[in-house]
């Protein structure tokens, strides 16, 4: 510990220690040596580089800082993929193809996919597995309640001259390949049911539905955007780093005075 | 009272000392124990504030002396103090 406070000491600008460094040392051999100790000498050594720096020197080293704390937060953030599908109910001489008609099977359709059976289905096929480590520390149904509110989005998009809606199927997860099987199983379960309801009612009920666009295979995360992240840190730390030099600035000033 | 430049200053108002000395006696008399960073952050800033002066040592650790502005400002420090103890024990007795 001892022979690390030493070390730690070194970290004193030069100027500083040609003037301080024999007593500071002397000091520390003195002394029985405590974490506290280290940290003391630590931020010791820190302010006076800091009193030594010009401005431009503080506004870089505070901006590096801030963008290398902001990149250790983006790598160590999970990705997120989101994969996305959209589908469209088309007027095909059905009763139900006019758009308040759509609305309700979309809702009626939306209700059983999201229900805790499919879903839980959906978590827990082989092929997927999803979620496994918080389905190790929480029972399934919370899991699928995170599913539902977290990860999976349908959406109403409003189509051109306010007809028929057409409407958007997505799901996020940390792995692109499994994001993109889940929104295909999604779009498949609402396919089959639409078919199950409405086929019963005559073949011209199950061609209303069309994939406008098919699952994707998302190719860049959602989050985090790990170059606009660091960019941030970049730029809060140099605005830190002009606040510290502003209190400087204000302390030597009011020392004068 | 935890600023350091006030308790070095008041370690030394009785004689000359080195840092552990002063680190010991600020530990007796304040229960406060300064790390050796922070007391030498403020051993440095006394210094350039003209408050306290090194002793000319051939010892490694090198005695330090208050100056006569030095005693001037923690004098001014130790009455405005006391002035704020006395009149915070005072609302307490009348509260």
């Amino acid at each position: 510990m001892r022979q690390l406070i030493h070390w730690t000491a070194r970290l004193y600008p030069a100027v500083w220690r040609d003037r301080y460094g024999e007593e500071l040392d002397a000091l520390i051999e003195d002394i029985q040596p405590q974490w506290e100790d280290l940290f003391s000498i630590l931020l010791g050594a820190l302010r006076m580089q800091m009193t030594t720096w010009n401005y431009v020197k503080i506004v870089t080293a505070v901006a590096l800082a801030g963008a290398l704390v902001a990149g250790v937060f983006a790598f160590r953030t999970p990705e997120r993929y989101v994969s996305t599908a959209v589908v469209r109910f088309t007027p095909g001489g059905h009763a139900d193809s006019d758009r308040q008609g759509a609305l309700d099977r979309l809702v009626e359709l939306q209700q059983w996919v999201l229900s805790r059976k499919i879903l839980g289905e959906i978590i827990t096929q082989p092929a997927l597995n999803l979620y496994p480590e918080d389905r190790k520390k929480m029972p399934l149904e919370d899991v699928v309640e995170n599913m539902r509110n977290k990860a999976l989005r349908f959406q109403l998009m409003q189509t051109q001259g306010g007809g028929v809606p057409a409407f958007m199927i997505s799901c996020e997860y940390p792995d692109k390949y499994k994001a993109q099987a889940v929104a295909r199983e999604l779009l498949n379960r609402f396919l089959k049911q639409s078919i199950a309801i409405h086929g019963k009612q005559g073949p011209s009920a199950v061609e209303n539905l069309v994939i406008l666009d098919p699952p994707n295979l998302p190719q860049r995360p959602l989050f985090p955007n790990r170059p606009m992240i660091v960019a941030v840190g970049l730029l809060g730390g140099a605005l830190l780093g002009l606040l510290a030099v502003l209190v400087r600035r204000s302390t030597l000033h009011s020392q004068k005075t | 009272m935890s600023d350091p430049t006030l308790l070095v200053l008041a370690s030394l108002a009785d004689g000359e000392k080195h840092g552990y000395a002063m680190m010991e006696d600020i530990q007796r008399f304040a229960n406060v124990r300064l790390g050796p960073g922070t007391l030498y952050g403020a051993i440095t800033r006394l210094e350039q504030r003209g408050w306290i002066r090194p002793v000319d040592s051939c010892d490694r650790r090198r005695p330090y002396c208050i100056t006569g502005a030095g005693r001037e400002y923690l004098q001014t420090q130790l009455t405005s103090l006391d002035h704020m103890v006395k009149t915070a024990i005072r609302r307490l007795k009348h509260a």
